[in-house]
């Protein structure tokens, strides 16, 4: 894991020793800024009250449901708009204004819809991990090297040999990346749902911290947030490496 | 003679300094509200608009909050050195826990300013009617919270608590049917109760062990108390004017009210029954040892404050006579 290679786990460590510095040096308001070892003990807090396992499960397969669906409907939709290239052109300035767009203040709308459910947040999370799936899904469909097409075809390899062997696995560092933006975004968009609406795992779990002033127990679940999402990367990492061509 | 000049030059300069620094003497206070367009969060615009604040040498430069969680946040911090229309148990929660803030007075003793609504075609039509019924609150220990569960033990009901959040999402979820009654507070959702969209089925004032209990409070910065504490006494006496000018002079207010809320003045007159000037009162804070326990209870704190706690949570500068 990259992330605690020794220069980074040196970084962290000194950061930490900084923020603890800082705190107790009343640099910062600690009741604002709590020293990282009372977000630690915060931990604790709320892991005796049944608030960071449970809650963290569900955030996450909330945002990893979203991913999936989003996968599902944008992997096709991207190979499609790959081999469509004036469908392509047509919806590529849509597709990255959409992207920009801040959809999740259309929560009213899918509240009324599908109720204030698991439903809304999976729904909302898999409208915004589409369109990165979508736009990477395209672009690495089209910057497959010709080189690699020329030898497909100079093997004779039907066009399902060619996309099967050869244009998909070129695809796939590009479909990772989309699916890795679409995987952070749809978490941001489950945690911030489930902040607004008060519903859910750790955002909610979040929110009702804040609003009982517990900062270092808030605190705690924003760490978890963060360990969880650098667990979910590495994974996807690891899952990348199997997919990619040697 | 030119000893003489110099003395009145030098007097005259000494008359435009003191002058001067009268004409630029506004303090300026930073305050934050939740809850914006509220009868009793707007008492400092209305002040403002009279030129009651100015009597007093006082700039206010006033934001809005979400609500209270942030507005607590915003005078820990010093973003704002007063915070108005804060939950008294989400304050004390705040005190208890480090955060460096005081009770600068009461802000809303009782809940008359709470309704309960249901769709216009719903079969509920009081409190009573509202077992096996879901009735929306915004999060525990909140003031919608609170009247709704005395309410229920009072009129003997059992409905389902469902957290709907902040008023907008609340009448969302209750047009929508997937909650039986929510809550709201005067003026918001009058308007559909006037067009026929909703009604009234019970309101915060039936609430009997509510009507003494001051739920919100005013709160400072208490770094910026003790440093401004002439400030402060110029603030809440020109605060106090302002409650009072409010009730003397209702066309004024009223007319105010609909221009903040985009509301006609017919609309802004039905706001007034639901805020007697009573509830308005800047002292005491009532029932301070019920809101405690309703802290422990809503487990915002595990126990409650100590007596020196109690004590020290209060820096109340002004009195009024």
């Amino acid at each position: 894991m990259k992330w605690f290679a020794p220069p980074a786990a040196i970084a962290f460590i000194v950061a930490v020793a900084l923020l603890e510095g800082a705190a107790r040096g009343g640099l910062m308001p600690a009741t604002v800024f709590p020293a990282p070892s009372a977000i630690a003990a915060g931990f604790g807090d709320i892991a005796r009250n049944g608030e960071l396992v449970g809650p963290a499960l569900i955030t996450f397969g909330e945002a990893l449901a979203a991913t999936l669906i989003g996968a599902v409907i944008g992997i096709p939709a991207g190979i499609a708009l790959a081999r469509s290239p004036s469908f392509g052109r047509a919806y590529e300035s849509w597709l990255g204004g959409l992207f920009a767009a801040p959809i999740v203040l259309l929560y009213p709308l899918f509240l009324v819809v599908f109720h204030r459910s698991s439903a809304t947040i999976i729904i909302m999370g898999a409208i915004t991990a589409v369109l990165p799936i979508i736009i990477q899904t395209r672009t690495g469909m089209l910057l497959v090297p010709h080189v690699l097409n020329a030898v497909g075809r100079s093997f004779n390899a039907t066009p399902r040999q060619a996309f099967w062997l050869i244009a998909f696995p070129a695809a796939v560092p590009a479909i990772v990346t989309g699916i890795r933006l679409a995987l952070i975004y749809s978490l941001v968009n489950t945690i911030g749902l489930e902040f607004l609406i008060d519903f859910g795992g750790l955002g909610r779990v979040i929110s009702d911290l804040y609003a009982q002033y517990d900062i270092p127990q808030m605190y705690a679940g924003i760490v978890t947030i963060v360990v969880l999402s650098l667990v979910l990367l590495w994974l996807l990492d690891r899952a990348e490496r199997r997919l990619r061509p040697a | 003679m030119i000893r003489r000049t110099l003395v009145t030059l030098a007097l005259a300069a000494a008359v435009v300094a003191a002058s001067s620094i009268a004409a630029r003497a506004d303090d300026t206070i930073n305050v934050s509200a939740g809850q914006k367009g509220a009868w009793d969060e707007m008492v400092m615009q209305q002040g403002v608009d009279a030129g009651i604040f100015k009597k007093e040498h006082i700039d206010l430069n006033i934001s809005y909050t979400a609500g209270g969680p942030d507005t607590i946040v915003a005078v820990a911090t010093g973003g704002a050195d007063m915070g108005f229309g804060i939950g008294t148990t989400a304050v004390i929660a705040a005190f208890a826990k480090g955060a460096p803030i005081k009770i600068a007075s009461a802000s809303f003793t009782g809940a008359s300013d709470l309704f309960f609504y249901a769709k216009i075609d719903s079969p509920i039509n009081t409190y009573k009617d509202i077992t096996g019924k879901s009735i929306g609150f915004t999060r525990p220990g909140s003031s919608s919270f609170v009247a709704e569960h005395i309410l229920a033990e009072q009129e003997n009901v059992q409905p389902s608590y469902v957290a709907t959040g902040e008023m907008a999402a609340t009448l969302t979820q209750v047009m929508s049917g997937q909650v039986d009654v929510g809550w709201s507070v005067v003026p918001v959702n009058l308007d559909l109760v006037a067009k026929k969209q909703l009604k009234i089925i019970g309101h915060g004032s039936d609430a009997k062990a509510l009507q003494s209990q001051t739920v919100r409070v005013n709160i400072a910065n208490t770094k910026w108390l003790d440093a401004h504490r002439d400030v402060a006494v110029r603030f809440w006496r020109a605060y106090a004017a302002s409650i009072d000018w409010m009730y003397k002079n209702p066309n004024l207010s009223l007319a105010n009210l609909a221009r903040y809320n985009g509301i006609t003045v017919d609309e802004a007159k039905a706001v007034l029954p639901f805020y007697p000037q009573k509830a308005l009162a800047l002292y005491p804070v009532s029932s301070f040892d019920k809101s405690i326990n309703d802290a422990v209870s809503f487990k915002f704190i595990t126990a409650p404050l100590t007596a020196d706690q109690q004590k020290a949570i209060f820096d109340i500068v002004f009195v009024k006579k």
